[in-house]
């Protein structure tokens, strides 16, 4: 799916646990983000009573895991939901 | 939260408190003078005009406080950042610090700056590039460029009243003021 953050970063996988929105990650391409570029973030969270969220995941698996386990208490299977955008 | 620039004065009276409610760090080189409460108070004994002074240095602080406690609760990333960086121009200029191109020294992290508008790191990021590439602001060697310093003023809803740039009144002002009130 795309995101709207009037950046590069335009690529975000928007995270459902049973059909329940928990999460939005997008993937830091744009050049501002220096050395974070090519990195994961969260956008934003549901059902997270952690603060800080972890500013940048090597992965989106990695950002994905670490949301749905605190919002739904379980590991999130990615598998191949990570969209391949031009 | 705070930013101290150079010439600002900081915990003035902070010696009623008991004790200490906060830290105080510093984020560049600085020369810092540290003057004794004894001083304070002194000074404030001595010389009425003194006090009304440090008075209304206070009076500032607080509004700008407000200002910040408006930006992380109400405003938009984009105004946040725009009305920090037009506050932080005006007060840097106050005591001289921007260039005739509108430039000053930030010595901020992205952290920090993310802290301070209460915002992600990657989303201050990305804000300070849309700022950019708006052509408002420009960013390089540790220094920020206001381009636009009005279209910048205006994203962020910066109105400068608050910062009181005249200082505090003079005696003749102060009177003036008593009187019409009257």
């Amino acid at each position: 799916m795309r995101i709207n953050t009037h950046t590069a970063d335009n690529k975000a996988i928007v995270l459902l646990a049973d059909g329940v929105l928990i999460g939005v990650l997008s993937e830091l391409q744009d050049e501002c983000h220096g050395d974070d570029q090519g990195k994961w973030a969260i956008e934003t969270a549901f059902g997270v009573q952690e603060e800080p969220i972890p500013a940048t995941f090597a992965s989106p698996s990695e950002a994905a895991d670490w949301i749905s386990t605190r919002s739904v208490g379980v590991a999130f299977d990615l598998g191949d939901q990570v969209p391949e955008l031009r | 939260m705070a930013y101290l620039l150079p010439g600002d004065l900081c915990d003035i009276q902070i010696f009623l408190f008991e004790k200490m409610d906060h830290s105080i760090g510093l984020l560049s080189d600085a020369e810092v003078v540290k003057i004794p409460a004894t001083e304070i108070l002194d000074l404030m004994d001595r010389f009425p005009r003194i006090e009304r002074a440090l008075m209304w240095a206070t009076l500032v602080d607080e509004a700008t406080l407000r200002e910040w406690l408006l930006n992380v609760g109400q405003r938009s990333a984009l105004q946040r950042v725009s009305h920090l960086i037009s506050e932080l121009c005006v007060r840097l200029a106050v005591v001289g610090l921007v260039d005739m191109a509108g430039a000053f020294t930030l010595p901020l992290t992205q952290t920090e700056l993310a802290d301070t508008t209460g915002m992600t790191t990657v989303h201050t990021n990305r804000t300070l590039q849309r700022l950019r590439k708006d052509n408002l602001i420009a960013t390089g060697h540790g220094r920020l460029t206001i381009l636009d310093p009005q279209g910048l003023a205006e994203i962020g809803g910066f109105n400068p009243a608050y910062l009181h740039t005249d200082g505090p009144p003079v005696e003749q002002q102060l009177r003036a003021r008593l009187t019409q009130s009257m």
